[in-house]
């Protein structure tokens, strides 16, 4: 089956124990705003590190120049979404904290003492997106390695900034044809396809694979991916039903558009 | 070519590791206050918004970041020896300063950072430190309350502290938001890939920190008690394994009635493979492997005080 026609996909649910952060860039210091879906990028590292949980292996965490690990690139990993409506099922909660300005002291855990005029605190905000549930799906011209997703379901991992979320659900494999309709989808548009109508727009950033990484990677494998960094896209939401192209199991509609970029 | 390293940078240890998770409903058995902001004159309690079939309620809030705060500091100011030396001080590790050594039993599990390299001063010498991460392998979560109960606004006023009163000495009148008494919050705990040895210190910080969460006064919860397979006992859930074979008891932030959320948590607790356990301690193996152990209400509460003992030996005596 070629691209032209449709993709095999599979949708997964998400399920979140506590609040969440996904941090939005370009970002702020001392407000941290989230995205109110799991970004592309983060659900494709999220999942790679579910495989590799899943085999026993913990992959190194390095300060400097870490490693990337994320889903090989015949996997179109498109995000997750706040079930059951992915623009309205959330609440952003904004938390005020006082925190640090240096790390360099520990006087934030003096029982006594005075403190220096650098020893202070300063008032941060910070938003955590807080929804039970998010609906993400992950496309691929082939059947075979998405039945293998179903393997990680119940694995459950740190996902973004802040916050833990487990794989509820996995559904079975299913079809997703290209057909043309006028409805509001699933998974956001891109801006290229939203050009010119009313939507709610974010930056997000799609990880650009180097010519080194292999075309058939395995996710459960320990080599890292080879990303040369990150490049900006527009993805929205259509404020109403737009006619486009989509991707649709007759359920879900995937605009076409995200599913060339991720 | 260039050679890729994989390790994890963490200490060779001979143990091996686990994912571990706990999960719990906790109790207040007084009005609690976890501030939010101070408006003028109102210290405000945090609260989240839950979008619910009725619409959207305000629940109260015990926050997984103020929860973990408390922990670490529990860690951090355990009496360590008999010189009256806390643990924090014995490590030279504190917040924000963090030793970020894996090898601390704090910084090993709670992460740490140093943004560059300093000198420490550890019990009286100096210790050079260089610019190291180490990742946290321990998530909070949870924390919605699950009663729709607002907070309650009280009158306070702080008093001028001399016995005899002059006429300019009045009262500075404020108010301040509580949590209700007797509310309920689901917590739970992840760790990612920890030996026993360093849950140890997880076990003992999350048992430490029940009596000493909230700010100001009063403080302290409870585990509270239920129905698992006995009619009463504590509502936790302690998970040590490789392979996720036990349904997760989480209870969602949009149940606002307390029998639902506690008959859902305990139907989950007491689900491992697809099928209904009977004990308080169920292991899955496979091939003499335990892949999935599973501890129940006091059976929990039993193993969590044996890892936290071992805590207390190692680090405190």
């Amino acid at each position: 089956m070629s691209a032209e026609t449709g993709y095999y996909g599979v949708r997964l649910t998400l399920r979140a124990t506590g609040v969440l952060t996904f941090r939005r860039m370009p970002s702020a210091i001392l407000h941290i705003s989230t995205y109110p879906f799991v970004p592309p990028s983060t659900l494709s590292g999220w999942l790679r590190r579910l495989y590799l949980m899943a085999l026993g292996i913990y992959p190194d965490t390095a300060v400097d120049k870490p490693d990337y690990f994320v889903m090989p690139q015949q996997y179109h990993v498109l995000g997750a979404y706040p079930s059951p409506d992915p623009m309205a099922s959330f609440e952003i909660h904004t938390a005020k904290r006082q925190g640090v300005r240096a790390f360099n002291h520990n006087a934030f855990s003096r029982v006594s003492g005075s403190r220096d005029k650098k020893e202070v605190y300063q008032l941060h905000t910070w938003e955590y997106l807080l929804s039970e549930r998010f609906v993400g799906f992950v496309l691929h011209s082939e059947c075979e390695p998405l039945e293998r997703i179903a393997n990680l379901q119940n694995y459950g991992c740190k996902i973004g900034k802040e916050g833990y979320a487990f794989l509820e659900d996995v559904s079975p494999v299913q079809w997703y044809e290209r057909c043309t309709t006028q409805q509001r989808p699933h998974v956001p548009a891109t801006g290229r396809e939203l050009v010119g109508k009313p939507a709610d727009l974010f930056v997000a950033y799609r990880h650009v694979y180097s010519k080194k990484q292999p075309l058939d990677g395995d996710p459960a494998s320990l080599e890292p991916s080879q990303i040369d960094g990150y490049s900006l896209i527009w993805l929205g939401w259509p404020a109403q039903g737009i006619e486009m192209e989509y991707f649709s199991d007759g359920a879900s509609l995937i605009p076409v558009g995200i599913v060339e970029e991720f | 070519m260039a050679t890729i390293t994989t390790a994890s940078g963490l200490p060779k240890s001979d143990d091996r590791r686990y994912h571990f998770d706990i999960y719990a409903v906790l109790e207040a058995p007084q009005e609690l206050y976890f501030g939010h902001e101070t408006q003028v004159n109102v210290n405000v309690v945090e609260t989240v918004r839950v979008k619910t079939d009725q619409g959207v309620i305000e629940k109260c809030y015990l926050s997984p970041t103020k929860r973990r705060g408390v922990e670490r500091r529990s860690l951090i100011w355990a009496p360590a020896n008999a010189h009256g030396v806390l643990l924090g001080e014995k490590l030279g590790c504190g917040v924000p300063h963090t030793c970020a050594r894996p090898t601390c039993p704090i910084c090993a599990v709670y992460g740490g950072l140093i943004t560059g390299n300093v000198t420490v001063e550890v019990l009286g010498s100096d210790e050079d430190r260089t610019q190291n991460t180490t990742v946290g392998r321990l998530v909070h979560g949870g924390g919605v309350a699950i009663q729709d109960i607002e907070p309650s606004e009280k009158q306070r006023a702080m008093h001028p502290s001399a016995l005899h009163k002059e006429a300019s000495q009045t009262p500075m009148p404020f108010k301040r938001e509580y949590n209700e008494p007797a509310l309920l919050y689901p917590v739970y705990n992840h760790c990612l890939s920890v030996t026993e040895v360093e849950f140890t210190a997880v076990a003992y910080a999350f048992l430490d920190a029940l009596a000493r969460l909230g700010a100001s006064n009063p403080k302290g919860v409870h585990v509270y008690e239920g129905a698992f397979l006995k009619p009463k006992e504590p509502l936790l859930v302690l998970d040590r394994y490789l392979a996720p074979l036990g349904k997760r008891p989480i209870i969602s932030p949009a149940e606002v009635l307390i029998e639902q959320a506690l008959s859902g948590f305990a139907a989950d607790a007491l689900s491992v493979r697809g099928k209904r356990i009977a004990k308080d301690f169920v292991s899955e193996q496979v091939d003499g492997k335990a892949l999935f152990d599973r501890w129940i209400g006091e059976a929990a509460l039993v193993q969590l005080q044996e890892y936290a003992t071992k805590f207390a030996v190692k680090h405190l005596t």
